[in-house]
C-alpha cells in the first residue's frame, strides 16, 4: 500500500512552504490595497504558525471580488468605475498533525454571494490529504490519500462572517462521497486557482510577478511533482492509480 | 574630531539652568548677550554630544528677529556638527505657531512645560546619535540591527528603510535620518505597538494589559532611541510570547488566547468603543480631526482619509459613522 510520504513533502517542509507563502501575502502591495482584509489575516497567521511547526498550520481567509457572471448586481460599479465585490472567496486550511507526522490535511475553497447582512453558499470544495499519523478512524470504504470533495463541513470561521450552516445543509455535508483522486493542493497553488478563476483589475499582474510565480513554482515542486512522478511509475508498471491511491 | 562630554543648552531664560543642571548640560545663557558671537565661539570649538535650543531667544542681542530664532542657530549647527542631535524646547504657548518646516531643523521639539519627562528621551537621543557616529563601514543591515529587532523582522525592516536611509551612509546626518525614521516607526503601528495597539491585540484593555506587561517584557522595544516614558512592543515578538504562554486552538487569534493569560478576568477584556461587543481586531481614532484612539472592530471603522496606507504598516483607521 501507498505511503503518503511515498509522494508527499514532509510536515515540516510543507510547513515551512506556506509560513513563506503568508509571509509574501501579508506584504505584497497588491493584497494589502487591494485584500486588506486578506493581508491582516496573512500577518496574524504567519506569526501564529512560523513557531509551531509541531502544531500544524491554520489559516483562514477571504478574498472580496466582483465577477462579471454574478447576475445579482445589475449596478455593481462604484466611485470610479469601481466595481462593488458581489463575490467572497473564502480560503482555508489546516495542517494536523500527531507526533509530527500528518494527521489530515485541509485546503478548502468557499465561493459566497455577498448579500447585504450575510452571505450565501454557491460552492464549497475541499482537497484533502489523508495522513498515517494519530489514531486512525475506522473507515466504511477506501478513498484516495489525496482527493477533492464537494462541500464538506463548515469551516467554523465561515459561521462567523455570516454564512448559514442551513443553506449548506441543503448540499448534504455528511455526504463524504464520492472523494475524486486529485493532486495534492496547497496554499499558493489554492489562492492562484481562486485569482485566475475569479480575476479583478489588478490580481493578473499580482500572479505574473516574479516573487509570486516563484512561489507557485517552488509548491509546484514540493507538492506536485513527487506526486505527478509516482502516478507515472504507477502507470508504467502496469498499475492503475486506483490500485496504488486508495487507502483503507 | 574630539567630542565635548557635556550637553549644551543655549537659552535666553536663564530661569531654564535648573533644568539644564538636572541635565548636567553647559547653560549658556544669550540674554543680553551677542548670540551671534557665542554661536561662532562655540563652534569654533569640538561639538557636543547634543545641543539644547530655546526656539524664540528674543531676549538676545543684536535685536533682529531672523538672527534671534532657534531655528537659525540650528541651521549653523547641523551644517558645522551634522551628526550632533538638536533638540528645541520652547514655552507651550508658541509651539502651534511654529510651522513644521522649522520645526524640522532641529531633530526633535519639547515643551518645556513637559520638559522633564523627556530627560530619558533625550539621553537616548544622545546615546544613539553617539552610537550612530562611531560605527564604521555602515550598511542597511547595520543601521537596522541598531533597533534590536527580532530576527525575523530584520529583512522587512531593511525592506522599509527609506530610500536615503538604503545608501548615503558616509553622510554624516545619517543619526539625524535615522532618528527620524525610527520616530515614525514608533508612531506608526506595525513593526511596534504602542500600549493600546498591544493591549487590544491581546484582547485586553490597556488597564489588564499592565497586569501582564511584565511577562512581554522581552518584546519590548529596547532599541536606539528607545523611549522609556512611552514604551513600544515589537508586535510579532507579542505573538511569539502569547503562544508560548498559551497554544491557539482552532481559529484563535491572538485577542482570543490573550484572554487566556493567567490572572485575565472578564473586566480585563476588550470592547469595541465603536458597537459594544467583544474582540474588537484594531484601533482607530473616534473622527477625522479627534487624537484620541481606541479599539474596535475593523468593520466599525473606516480608512483615515489623512493617512496613506503603507506596506509594511497597519492602516490608520477611524470610526465609522452611524
Amino acid at each position: 500500500m501507498m505511503e503518503l510520504s511515498d509522494f508527499y513533502p514532509s510536515p515540516s517542509d510543507l510547513i515551512e512552504s506556506e509560513i513563506a507563502v503568508l509571509n509574501l501575502l501579508r506584504t505584497d502591495p497588491y493584497i494589502k490595497e487591494t485584500h486588506n482584509q486578506f493581508a491582516r489575516h496573512a500577518s496574524a497567521y504567519y506569526e501564529r504558525n512560523r513557531d509551531g511547526q509541531s502544531r500544524g498550520f491554520e489559516f483562514v481567509s477571504y478574498f472580496d471580488v466582483w465577477h462579471a457572471s454574478m447576475r445579482r448586481q445589475k449596478q455593481g460599479s462604484g466611485k470610479q468605475g469601481k466595481r462593488t465585490p458581489n463575490v467572497r472567496l473564502l480560503v482555508a486550511v489546516r495542517i494536523e498533525l500527531d507526533k509530527r507526522a500528518f494527521s489530515n490535511v485541509t485546503y478548502c475553497l468557499t465561493v459566497c454571494r455577498i448579500r447585504s447582512g450575510h452571505l450565501t453558499i454557491l460552492r464549497k470544495f475541499h482537497f484533502d490529504v489523508t495522513g498515517g499519523g494519530g489514531k486512525s478512524e475506522p473507515r466504511l470504504q477506501q478513498h484516495p490519500l489525496c482527493h477533492l470533495q464537494y462541500c464538506g463541513e463548515m469551516v467554523p470561521q465561515m459561521a462567523t462572517m455570516g454564512c448559514r450552516e442551513t443553506q449548506l445543509n441543503q448540499m448534504h455535508p455528511w455526504l463524504s462521497e464520492p472523494r475524486i483522486f486529485f493532486w495534492p493542493m496547497s496554499l499558493a497553488l489554492l489562492i492562484d486557482m481562486a485569482l485566475h478563476e475569479f480575476p479583478d483589475g489588478r490580481s493578473k499582474k499580482f500572479r505574473e510577478k516574479p516573487e509570486w510565480r516563484g512561489l507557485v513554482r517552488s509548491q509546484e515542486a514540493l507538492v506536485l511533482q513527487p506526486f505527478y512522478k509516482k502516478c507515472v511509475d504507477v502507470i508504467g508498471k502496469h498499475r492503475t492509480l486506483a490500485d496504488e491511491f486508495y487507502v483503507g | 574630531m574630539s567630542i565635548s562630554k557635556k550637553i549644551i543648552w543655549i537659552d535666553d531664560n536663564p530661569g531654564r539652568k535648573r533644568t539644564a543642571d538636572d541635565l548636567d548640560a553647559k547653560f549658556v545663557n544669550v540674554q543680553n548677550k551677542d548670540l551671534a558671537e557665542i554661536v561662532v565661539e562655540l563652534l569654533s570649538g569640538p561639538p557636543p554630544p547634543l545641543v539644547i535650543l530655546d526656539h524664540v531667544l528674543d531676549r538676545s542681542t543684536p535685536k533682529n528677529p531672523v538672527l534671534q530664532k532657534g531655528s537659525t542657530i540650528a541651521e549653523a549647527f547641523k551644517e558645522e556638527w551634522p551628526s550632533c542631535p538638536v533638540v528645541c524646547v520652547t514655552s507651550g504657548d508658541n509651539v502651534e505657531d511654529i510651522d513644521l518646516r522649522t520645526k524640522r531643523t532641529y531633530d526633535v521639539f519639547f515643551s518645556f512645560q513637559d520638559f522633564r519627562k523627556y530627560i530619558d528621551r533625550i539621553d537616548a537621543i544622545r546615546k544613539g546619535f553617539a552610537l550612530v557616529a562611531r560605527t564604521k563601514g555602515m550598511t542597511a543591515r547595520k543601521l537596522v540591527q541598531f533597533l534590536k529587532p527580532p530576527k525575523d523582522e530584520i529583512d522587512r525592516l531593511v525592506a522599509a528603510l527609506p530610500d536615503d536611509l538604503k545608501e548615503s551612509f558616509r553622510d554624516p546626518s545619517v543619526a539625524s535620518r535615522l532618528y527620524r525614521w525610527i520616530e515614525g516607526l514608533m508612531d506608526r503601528p506595525g513593526f511596534l505597538y504602542d500600549r493600546l495597539w498591544a493591549a487590544t491585540f491581546l484582547g485586553l484593555n490597556e488597564s489588564a494589559f499592565e497586569k501582564v506587561a511584565d511577562r512581554f517584557e522581552k518584546g519590548q522595544y529596547i532599541g536606539v532611541f528607545a523611549r522609556d516614558d512611552d514604551p513600544r512592543w515589537w508586535s510579532s515578538r507579542l505573538s511569539e510570547i502569547l503562544y508560548k504562554q498559551c497554544k491557539p486552538k482552532t481559529g484563535e487569534m491572538s485577542w482570543h488566547v490573550g484572554r487566556r493569560l493567567r490572572g485575565i478576568k472578564k473586566e480585563h477584556h476588550s470592547r469595541c468603543y465603536a458597537c459594544g461587543k467583544e474582540f474588537p481586531d484594531t484601533v482607530a481614532y473616534l473622527d477625522k480631526v479627534s487624537n484620541q484612539q481606541r479599539a474596535m472592530h475593523l468593520e466599525c471603522t473606516l480608512l483615515h482619509p489623512r493617512f496613506q496606507r503603507e506596506l509594511y504598516f497597519e492602516d490608520i483607521r477611524m470610526m465609522r459613522g452611524q
